[in-house]
């Protein structure tokens, strides 16, 4: 299509529907995906098949983006909840009891690796 | 009546164009003279997404007070603004091979529509394809700041793309002591 639409003489009219469909492209190209193409229903040409089926394409990968931004959103939700139990269960596993001036109790329960005896130690 | 309105990719284009393009020291005091909430802002700035228009006003002027010599702006400011044509979007990219001068100056319109919402527009006054020359007024622009440049950059960064010989993009409205006129008309040649 390109080699037709470089030559000066390539038809006005089908090089303009090409320049419109491409400014409309550009937009999904920056990831907006609400553009769509015109098709204009009274030609019946094979640009207008073109485009419809391009327009559905458009719909099909926005409706992905959109469904993979959910879930990414999911994810990251997920992950702070996550995140935030760790560092409950590090308070909870170190418990750190003031007895008196000078003079702390660490009860230890369960595995001593090295993450918590370097926790204990600072 | 609405907010002017920008796309993020003319916000994240600018801002990515200070932070990587120009001399670190530059680069470092155009961020000093960004606001704070805007500097936090640009981070999570999304291309497809609509954002006030004085962001990138804003992002404009933290350029100029940095600058402060209207050669050195001017000169920065064209090389953001032809950067900003094609970038990297793939069908900017095929546009190109299809475009041509005449079709640019009447779409132009369309391209600033694509990016800009309730922000003014191009009018085309005038458009000679014999003598290959056209005029585009660019209205409704008040208090966008140094965005004269920013797209005349635009215009000359397209027509690099698609001129076989040469061109001459020259602008009328903007100066150094008045950076947001409301209008700005843009004379352009192309052989």
């Amino acid at each position: 299509m390109s080699l037709s639409l470089r030559g000066g003489d390539a038809d006005p009219d089908l090089r303009e529907r090409v320049v419109d469909a491409l400014i409309t492209l550009s937009e999904v190209g920056f990831g907006s995906y609400a553009a769509s193409l015109k098709v204009d229903f009274k030609r019946r040409d094979a640009l207008n098949g073109i485009f419809a089926s391009l327009n559905e394409l458009i719909a099909a990968f926005g409706a992905e983006q959109e469904q993979s931004r959910a879930f990414r959103q999911e994810l990251e939700d997920k992950l702070t909840i996550v995140e935030k139990q760790r560092a409950a269960i590090r308070e909870l596993s170190t418990p750190i009891i003031e007895l008196w001036e000078g003079v702390l109790c660490l009860p230890v329960v369960g595995i001593m690796d090295t993450a918590r005896s370097t926790e204990m130690t600072n | 009546m609405p907010e002017p309105m920008i796309r993020g990719h003319v916000i994240r284009h600018t801002a990515r164009f200070f932070r990587t393009e120009c001399e670190p020291a530059l680069a470092l005091r155009i961020d000093a003279e960004l606001p704070l909430d805007l500097r936090a802002a640009l981070d999570a700035v999304q291309s497809p997404e609509w954002y006030p228009r004085y962001y990138e006003s804003e992002i404009l002027q933290a350029v100029a007070r940095a600058h402060g010599d209207e050669v050195a702006l001017r000169q920065d400011l064209l090389r953001c603004g032809a950067a900003l044509a094609v970038g990297d979007n793939e069908f900017m990219k095929l546009l190109m091979r299809v475009l041509t001068p005449e079709l640019l100056m009447k779409k132009a319109g369309r391209f600033w529509a694509r990016d800009h919402r309730d922000a003014g527009g191009y009018h085309l006054e005038r458009l000679d394809a014999e003598q290959r020359r056209a005029s585009l007024r660019l209205a409704g622009v008040h208090g966008y700041s140094h965005c004269a440049l920013i797209w005349q950059g635009w215009l000359r960064g397209i027509l690099t793309e698609i001129c076989r010989g040469g061109f001459d993009v020259e602008q009328q409205g903007w100066s150094w002591v008045h950076p947001a006129p409301s209008e700005i008309v843009y004379e352009v040649r192309w052989s």
